[in-house]
């Protein structure tokens, strides 16, 4: 949840995408179709032609979980820290961390998107301030 | 109905069923309106019993069980239609079913015009078309009536209009031939049955306990391993060539791994019914194993495989975007079902419970199981440490060193062999979508087997309703339950309640895990749920034993929510 992702390929590519623009962004196909995680074809066109394009920070939390425990020694400094899977305002899902409290989250939240020095996106809650936002 | 009541259902003569005045009826309009040698073969294939009750004296002769268990063939190419009780290879049905094939380009309605909750099929076969039902056996009855479309061409005389009617209280044996609807081709079955102790902390490698396992099975079929000539290794840790090589199977015609996590098992297997089906092999292994345990345990004196599990390109996606996350396992990614399953249908942490708590009294039936002498109370598991909400310690199945195997051979062959055969009725597997990312999905409760399930039902010709006992990949409480659900053996949001009624414990009305499972046994991919279910259907399960269990399903979870399902049935 903080330090460098690790990822590779595309998936790289893609926080590199969200660093440089200090915000959450998505893989978007020339034909208007969104993918997350960065896939290599559009599932709906086929084509090849796409760009990571920013997204609107709001989201809406699908569901949740608090993790109480450490399941990896990488984040036993962080419990309990929650897990979201977000709708995001503009269409694409995906997992963020909600940094902050985690106590009362719920499906159905609003929250907002932004990123660290990384590009890896959390989570605030709408009604707290958050970091890196643009929006 | 007992053992002895099974064996004698050979066809009888129509008389026996007091149908003569009927009979003669048809015998008589047909010969004046079909001159052409149109003679009348009446079969049957079922003995139809009255069970508690009398027969009520208000049924009409001509929807009664003895009609249903009748068949008319037509020798002039051209109408054929039939009813016959909805039956499959040697295995006792609940309900009923209607077969109506024509063997011409003519179309049937099927109408309706009474009963409740009818499970319906429809397959187009070839040029005829073949409708098929069924009705829970508690229902009170049905009437449907069928008619030629368009009307153009008459039935044989007497069957312009077929009704048929089942009535309370009405038990069935059938030991006739099998009927499938849909997909026609050689039957499979399970001949052999192996796995090795549960450990935590095993001293032999996850290649010794799967030749354990394999020896084991393929000695139960009661074959030797040359005559094995397929195999199923799972998605790591081994392969066929290294099977083949220390079980001396020289020169395997077939091999093929599923790579579907915990789902694999049965995709293998399905993957070996298929195999024989198909004429690639004969006789096929499937075996899995893991050090499910000591992999993240390493500890001096248990030795580390040079192979863990395979990992596809479906792992990418963890390392990539769930794990910069603090997502690093099953607890975290599952969690995020479980609770939109809690928030959309009210599942609560007593239904999770009651599930945990019946794993566990089952697991006391089986000396196999690691939490045999561990009993637990209600107290005990909400008193259970939150891992991942809603994921107490007590939701979570128990990591594991073991193997397990079977052998699948053609019913065929099956039949010449030492135990008695458990027929694959029906198999499948299915995806959510995306299945490599849980988080993608529109709906996170549109899990893999809700397509699989249906699809391995339809190649049975069996329904939800029919199952004796059930297997269910319970790696969580809550999924095991949404899994029950996918299943259809309750409706959406019902098997809670389902769960804290009883139904799902031994002596209940649908026995689940009867071993225990991933949560109590351990885990070993599920295979250990298909070996318990093969006993199930043998007869053989000792203290777990379901009272006449005849049809049982299992079912497999793995890879964020890949689904797989096997139905199986008891042979002769």
């Amino acid at each position: 949840m903080s330090g460098d992702p690790g990822a590779s390929g595309l998936n790289a590519a893609w926080y590199e995408a969200n660093s440089a623009s200090a915000a959450v962004t998505a893989q978007r196909c020339a034909c208007g179709v969104w993918r997350h995680p960065a896939r290599y074809r559009c599932a709906s066109c086929h084509g090849e032609e796409w760009q990571f394009v920013e997204l609107s920070p709001e989201a809406i939390v699908e569901s949740w979980t608090i993790t109480r425990r450490a399941l990896h020694f990488g984040f036993a400094d962080q419990v309990p820290y929650a897990i979201l899977a977000v709708h995001t305002h503009d269409g694409p899902r995906l997992f963020v961390h909600l940094r902050g409290d985690p106590s009362d989250i719920a499906i159905g939240d609003r929250v907002r998107l932004a990123v660290d020095e990384f590009g890896v996106p959390y989570a605030a809650s709408s009604s707290e301030p958050f970091g890196a936002s643009n929006g | 109905m007992d053992a002895a009541d099974e064996q004698d259902l050979g066809p009888v003569d129509v008389a026996d069923a007091g149908d003569e005045a009927l009979v003669e009826q048809h015998r008589s309009d047909r010969s004046v309106d079909h001159p052409q040698s149109f003679t009348k073969e009446v079969h049957f294939g079922i003995r139809a019993q009255w069970v508690g009750a009398e027969r009520p004296d208000d049924v009409e002769l001509l929807g009664s069980v003895e009609h249903l268990a009748t068949r008319w063939t037509d020798e002039v190419p051209g109408n054929r239609l039939g009813l016959e009780p909805k039956t499959h290879g040697g295995a006792r049905r609940r309900g009923w079913g209607l077969l109506a094939e024509l063997s011409d380009e003519s179309e049937v309605d099927v109408e309706y015009t009474s009963g409740p909750e009818i499970a319906e099929q429809v397959f187009a076969v070839g040029l005829g078309l073949q409708h098929a039902f069924a009705i829970e056996e508690t229902s009170p009855g049905f009437e449907a009536t069928l008619r030629r479309r368009g009307g153009d061409r008459a039935f044989p005389d007497g069957l312009s209009e077929v009704r048929g009617e089942a009535v309370d209280g009405v038990s069935l044996g059938h030991r006739g031939p099998i009927l499938r609807f849909g997909i026609v081709q050689p039957g499979s079955a399970i001949v052999g049955i192996g796995e090795t102790p549960f450990w935590r902390g095993s001293p032999r490698l996850p290649i010794e306990l799967m030749l354990d396992a394999s020896l084991a099975a393929i000695a139960d079929a009661g074959l030797t391993p040359d005559q094995i000539d397929g195999i199923c290794p799972p998605p790591g840790y081994t392969s066929a060539e290294e099977l083949a090589t220390n079980l001396g199977i020289v020169d395997p015609s077939f091999s093929a791994t599923s790579a579907l996590g915990g789902a694999s098992s049965l995709a293998a297997i399905r993957n070996a019914s298929l195999a024989v089906a198909g004429g690639a092999a004969t006789a096929v292994l499937v075996v899995v194993g893991w050090n499910g345990y000591s992999w993240l345990r390493p500890r001096d004196g248990i030795p580390v495989p040079r192979h863990g599990l395979a990992l596809t390109s479906a792992q990418d996606v963890v390392t990539d975007v769930m794990v910069p996350q603090g997502a690093v396992g099953p607890a975290q990614f599952y969690a995020l079902v479980a609770n939109r399953y809690r928030h959309d249908y009210g599942i609560d942490e007593l239904d999770a419970a009651a599930f945990a708590l019946t794993m566990r009294r089952h697991a006391a039936t089986n000396p196999l199981a690691l939490m045999r002498d561990r009993p637990m109370t209600l107290d005990d598991y909400l008193a259970s440490p939150v891992i991942s909400d809603p994921f107490r310690v007590l939701d979570c199945c128990l990591e594991t060193d073991a193997a397990a195997a079977v052998v699948v051979t053609t019913v065929e062959r099956a039949a010449d062999l030492r135990e008695r055969p458990v027929e694959i009725l029906g198999a499948g597997e299915g995806r959510p979508n995306p299945p490599d990312d849980i988080a993608g999905r529109q709906n996170l409760l549109q899990i893999g087997l809700h397509g699989a399930a249906p699809r391995a039902f339809g190649q049975a010709g069996l329904v939800p309703g029919d199952l004796d006992t059930v297997g269910i990949y319970d790696c969580f409480t809550y999924i095991a339950l949404l899994q029950l659900e996918a299943l259809g053996v309750c409706g959406a949001g019902e098997a809670g309640e389902f769960a804290r009624s009883g139904s799902i414990e031994l002596g209940g009305s649908l026995p689940v895990n009867t071993h225990g499972g991933l949560l109590s046994q351990g885990h070993m991919w599920g295979m250990s749920h298909v070996v318990e279910m093969v006993r199930q259907l043998r007869g053989t399960a000792g203290a777990s034993q379901v009272v006449n269990a005849e049809v049982g399903a299992v079912t497999g979870w793995g890879d964020f929510g890949d689904g797989t399902i096997v139905i199986l049935g008891a042979g002769r």
